[in-house]
């Protein structure tokens, strides 16, 4: 697999330069980063960790203070390349009140389409796929305000899938969502990434859509603390919660046992492995099952 | 004792429109002074709708809201007293802040209220405090504020009114698992201050199990139950069918039972799983 996303040496500070002298807040520190394409990647930290800044990063939104990031080889410094990074790395963010800009849900998700000059009847074609991928193409005639929040995050989803992207960066794109709209949200990037090879990035506080990804990125304080599986990371409960962080409910049950004394394997982290384990495990200790007495 | 009380409440969406919906259909349900009550229900089950009722600010298609035992529909007169009875953050309220500085944003409600200056000073001090913002942050600009922090003001602002009854939209949404404990406990904090009643609407399965000593299901703009979180647990199947999902926890429970483990079926704490489990296997050996 070849690098979509790198970062290189990458520091960040927001100035307030209204107070004098001015404050300098650091956000990022000595960031190195490779993205691979056609990977999923989930970045997690807490408030405040610099994670959303990195992904700002990302799509030229932010520039590095010093330090370089690409984006298929464009260096986001360069002004002459910004349109085409962000029209290769689309990104999805947190509140869809922000990014919705038409009165009608399909012109909203035809705006991109039409800012690059893309003929018409493609436009149709790509706005009609993308809200079928969003489960929203019912919608299309809609005005975007009398949609809920997780409808309106779809079709903002939509709005970027309609521009077919190589890679999607996604700030905490589900954070508004109900379980059901989380689920189609978090499915849909699956199937994006599996099927199409679009490159993913998501940031999200909810462990068990991380733990869906290829990899797993822990940022804190501006600097990258772990990178791993999402076995290799959320098997560590403890540095997890240190961090500021949850783990599956899974991981955190297995992990409670095993210090209980139970010979659990340590790197359970899914529902459906947790479950033969703990199965095996009241098997072992000769609890019945139904019918069996 | 009751400080909420909804009767036969329905509220329709845009009545004589292509857009009409029936959002709330005959809710009636008590909420009672000093507890927690936390309301669950996928996108559209009404839960919004229904808490937007509670002070007033939506008036029902049909049947009653009573405040303290009065309609508050009853006259402008009743609405106001209802208004800061009732307190709503609604999601999101970091947006809402509008004033000059931290201070005067949370003394705008104290103010309408008509309080004296002194007494407006000590709330806007105390429940800076409660919600965790240092005092010389109330001389600064809400813009100046982290996301957090912004957040934390305009809860402030809205529990500086002292309501009896604090109801909440997804107070914790967007924040990651420290700010949603710090969050919870604020508002923990305050209901044992002031014997309120607090309503918390979430998506979190985990977050209401864990603060709620009854949770309101909505489904369909109507009330699926009202129970007891280990009551409510017990029916995790049915949850799961009107599109909620339960803890991650209860759903591994759910599924040993369904494998024929005589197990409980009212867990939905990592904690509570591990201690059946430990006394399921040492009763054996």
């Amino acid at each position: 697999m070849s690098t979509f996303i790198k970062a290189e040496h990458l520091n960040f500070a927001y100035v307030d330069s209204y107070s004098d002298p001015p404050i300098k807040n650091q956000v990022l520190t000595d960031v190195s980063l490779d993205i691979q394409k056609g990977s999923f990647v989930a970045l997690l930290g807490h408030n405040g960790s610099g994670k959303s800044t990195l992904a700002k990063c990302f799509n030229a939104i932010e520039l590095p203070e010093s330090g370089r990031v690409t984006v298929a080889g464009l260096d986001t410094a360069d002004a002459k390349n910004l349109i085409e990074i962000r029209s290769r790395a689309g990104m999805v963010f947190q509140n869809p009140d922000n990014q919705i800009v038409a009165t009608i849900v399909e012109e909203d998700c035809a705006f991109a389409l039409e800012n690059l000059g893309v003929e018409p009847r493609e436009i149709r074609r790509r706005v009609d796929e993308a809200l079928k991928t969003v489960g929203m193409y019912e919608y299309r005639l809609h005005a975007p305000h009398r949609l809920s929040g997780g409808q309106k995050q779809r079709v903002a989803i939509a709005g970027i899938l309609a521009m077919q992207p190589e890679c999607i960066i996604l700030d905490e794109p589900t954070a508004m969502l109900d379980p059901r709209g989380r689920k189609e949200v978090i499915e849909t990037i699956k199937r994006l990434n599996r099927e199409n090879g679009v490159t993913i990035l998501l940031i999200t506080h909810y462990m068990e859509e991380a733990a869906q990804a290829d990899r797993v990125v822990v940022i804190d304080g501006g600097e990258i603390m772990l990178d791993g599986t999402p076995k290799q990371i959320f098997s560590q409960v403890r540095t997890m919660k240190n961090l500021g962080l949850d783990v599956p409910q899974a991981s955190e049950l297995v992990c409670r046992l095993r210090q209980a004394g139970f010979d659990l394997p340590g790197d359970i982290i899914y529902e459906d492995e947790c479950v033969s384990a703990l199965a095996e495990m009241l098997e072992k200790a000769g609890c019945p099952r139904r019918g069996e007495g | 004792m009751s400080i909420i009380k909804t009767e036969q409440l329905c509220y329709v969406y845009g009545e004589n429109t292509p857009f009409r919906k029936e959002a709330v259909k005959n809710v009636s349900i008590e909420i009672n002074s000093g507890e927690t009550v936390g309301i669950i229900g996928h996108t559209g089950s009404g839960k919004s709708t229904l808490i937007q009722h509670f002070n007033g600010l939506l008036k029902p298609s049909s049947g009653r809201v009573l405040v303290g035992g009065e309609d508050i529909n009853a006259d402008k007169k009743s609405l106001k007293r209802a208004r800061f009875t009732v307190g709503l953050v609604f999601q999101y309220p970091e947006y809402q802040l509008f004033e000059e500085t931290v201070g005067k944003d949370i003394a705008f409600g104290p103010k309408n209220m008509g309080l004296d200056s002194a007494e407006i000073d000590r709330r806007v001090r105390h429940y800076a405090e409660l919600v965790g913002l240092d005092a010389e942050l109330l001389s600064r600009s809400p813009f100046e504020l982290s996301g957090g922090q912004k957040r934390r003001a305009a809860i402030a602002g809205v529990m500086a009114m002292q309501p009896k009854a604090l109801i909440l939209d997804e107070p914790a949404s967007g924040l990651d698992p420290q700010g949603r404990e710090r969050i919870f406990e604020i508002i923990k904090r305050y209901r044992e201050e002031n014997d309120s009643a607090i309503v918390v609407v979430s998506h979190s399965m985990e977050d209401i199990a864990r603060i709620s000593d009854r949770i309101l299901v909505m489904d369909r703009g109507e009330v699926f139950c009202f129970d007891t979180p280990p009551k409510v647990f017990s029916r995790s199947r049915e949850l799961e069918a009107i599109g909620l999902s339960v803890p991650q926890v209860t759903r591994i429970f759910m599924r040993l039972r369904e494998m024929g483990f005589d197990l409980p079926e009212d867990v939905y704490t990592v904690k509570y799983a591990a201690e059946v489990l430990k006394d399921k296997c040492n009763d054996r050996f």
